[in-house]
């Protein structure tokens, strides 16, 4: 048991719970409260907040594990470009339009934005997704929990996993959008300046940039180049899984309704895509050169940065580093709790068991949802196996190849409709699930199918069934409008 | 201002369209084999695509003021229900 380690990572839980319970009583205030942070946020603490909801163990311990056994060529351009450019994209095709929408519709979730825009047959189908993918995207990261805490902190695998799992149900529970964005914040720069911070010690402690490379690629000559061993379609796969993933996900989506005007959403973004693209490019390219250095034969590719941090970092800053994956876990699992639980009693409670539902009912249910998800997910995190990287990968790629068509068709193409919307989402999800499960192309490039039939399902439907009503024609128009 | 329904003289509208079309570039590059030459021991395609990253960060502040100035226009235009409304 390593105790100076052990006392920062309990000092970070007592922070997060202050947050949550700093931030309960405004939370309490109503839905916008709960759900939009009473779109209040301004576009610094949104930037780090969205950086850190994107930065998970996905990005902590998996991916990096890639970069160490795929080289840093593949995860620079998948991860970090690809992330960079689809908060880009986003901040120029989607954010703006969405923010008016929330506005306008006082609604808090995208799929809310389908209901109005298509149909709720599409809204029902795209919650019910969220409500397969997301829970199954949070036990990845608990398992990370339990990773890491039993090998820094020298603490049993299971219990890792539940005492991470309990802190974050419970300061979702508490405090809401409010609180989730305060505690990402914290975390977000826990997360960027650890990992930078670590890379660039991995430098300085090599000798260098050139001398730290050179022994890194030594050890795996492709690091730096294009490797052999991955095709080409998973290459591009992954790199536009994560574009789309970027774009499209829900919890990320409902980001952009919390600021407090368009303007300053966008702004967060560049802010968002910035951050993103130093911590992947930097961050990996010390941190898992330095891996090879260290652990030429690492088994467990996801202990990368562990490694690397135990090997260089002193006591206190590896007790901040395990608050670093800790905050990478709980930044997104908490986000994508909060979606999973509006997508419920927004889209499925509300519209289909009870449309007269007040605002306590509501969140009411919510919070039920939220600890009911968190109790499965810790149950699942420890029975689960496979790799960290792997899973996340499969399921950002899922929800790029159901939401990234229908959400940008509905903005920008007036003659989308419900027909078309419906067959985008289902079609986009259905085919990915095919192509995963059928072997017929390499990991990760099942997107470079599922887009394509999620598009052709949406131009295909649209266009043999009659337009859109004038008043969908109109709610498109008046999302272009300052 | 529309086509087909789509909004296309919208300045963000436009350098998304322009982003996403460099980043398709990017990858066509490995495709054709360009992508994968080095340099510096790097492949050119990780070039490009990093160029991409900065270049769209940068693109994407400038471009702040603009919209905004273009939305705010394009709405005046409409109000006073002067032709077509949305154009600069």
């Amino acid at each position: 048991m390593r105790l100076l380690e052990l006392s920062i990572v309990v000092a970070y839980f007592i922070l997060c719970l202050y947050i949550a319970f700093y931030f309960r009583k405004s939370a309490g205030k109503g839905e916008t409260a709960y759900w939009g942070a009473d779109r209040s946020i301004g576009f610094f603490v949104n930037g780090v907040a969205l950086f850190s909801t994107l930065v998970s163990t996905g990005s902590f311990l998996g991916f990096l594990g890639l970069a160490y056994r795929l080289g840093w060529s593949l995860t620079t351009v998948a991860f970090g470009v690809s992330s960079c450019v689809g908060f880009i994209i986003s901040m120029l095709l989607a954010s703006g339009p969405l923010r008016r929408f929330s506005e306008i519709k006082g609604k808090f979730a995208m799929t809310s934005f389908f209901a109005e825009r298509y149909n709720t047959a599409t809204a029902l189908a795209a919650s019910i997704f969220v409500l397969i993918l997301f829970p199954a995207y949070i036990v990845p990261e608990l398992m990370g929990a339990g990773l890491a805490g039993s090998y820094m902190l020298g603490i049993d695998f299971s219990y890792a996993v539940i005492i991470v799992g309990g802190v974050y149900v419970l300061y979702v529970l508490i405090g809401g959008m409010l609180s989730v964005t305060w505690t990402e914040l914290m975390q977000g720069f826990l997360k960027f300046f650890l990992m930078v911070g670590l890379s660039i010690t991995a430098i300085l402690h090599f000798g260098g940039l050139t001398p730290l490379l050179k022994q890194a690629t030594t050890v795996n000559p492709y690091y730096l180049t294009l490797n052999p061993k991955v095709s080409l379609w998973t290459y591009m796969g992954i790199s536009l899984g994560v574009f789309m993933f970027v774009l499209s996900s829900p919890h990320i989506i409902m980001r952009l309704f919390t600021t407090k005007n368009v303007n300053q959403g966008r702004a967060s973004l560049s802010l968002t895509a910035g951050m993103s693209l130093v911590f992947h490019l930097l961050g990996y390219l010390g941190v898992a050169g330095a891996a090879l250095i260290i652990s030429p034969k690492l088994a467990q590719v996801d202990k990368t940065f562990i490694v690397v941090m135990d090997e260089l970092f002193s006591p206190f800053f590896r007790g901040m580093a395990m608050a670093a994956i800790l905050a990478a876990i709980m930044s997104t699992t908490g986000a994508m709790l909060l979606a999973c639980a509006a997508e419920f009693s927004n889209n499925i409670y509300r519209r289909y068991f009870n449309p007269n539902a007040s605002e306590a009912q509501t969140i009411r249910l919510a919070k039920t949802v939220i600890g009911i998800i968190g109790v499965l997910t810790t149950i699942l995190a420890l029975f689960q196996t496979k790799s960290i990287g792997v899973i996340v990968g499969l399921l950002v790629e899922g929800t790029g190849s159901s939401f990234a068509v229908p959400l940008l068709a509905g903005i920008w193409w007036k003659r989308a409709n419900a027909v078309g919307g419906f067959l985008s989402v289902v079609g986009g999800f259905v085919a990915f699930v095919i192509v995963h499960f059928s072997n017929v192309v390499p990991t990760f490039a099942e997107i470079l199918i599922s887009l394509p039939v999620s598009a052709i399902c949406m131009i295909v439907g649209s266009l043999l069934t009659s337009p859109p009503s004038p008043e969908k024609v109109e709610l498109v128009a008046s999302l272009h409008r300052s | 201002m529309e086509k087909d329904g789509l909004l296309e003289k919208n300045p963000s509208f436009r350098l998304g369209v322009a982003l996403i079309i460099l980043w398709v570039l990017g990858f066509a590059s490995l495709a054709t084999g360009l992508g994968s030459r080095e340099f510096a021991g790097i492949p050119l395609v990780t070039w490009t695509m990093m160029s991409i990253g900065v270049f769209s960060v940068i693109a994407s502040i400038v471009i702040i003021p603009v919209q905004s100035r273009w939305e705010h226009i394009s709405s005046r235009e409409r109000h006073r229900g002067n032709g077509e409304g949305d154009q600069l």
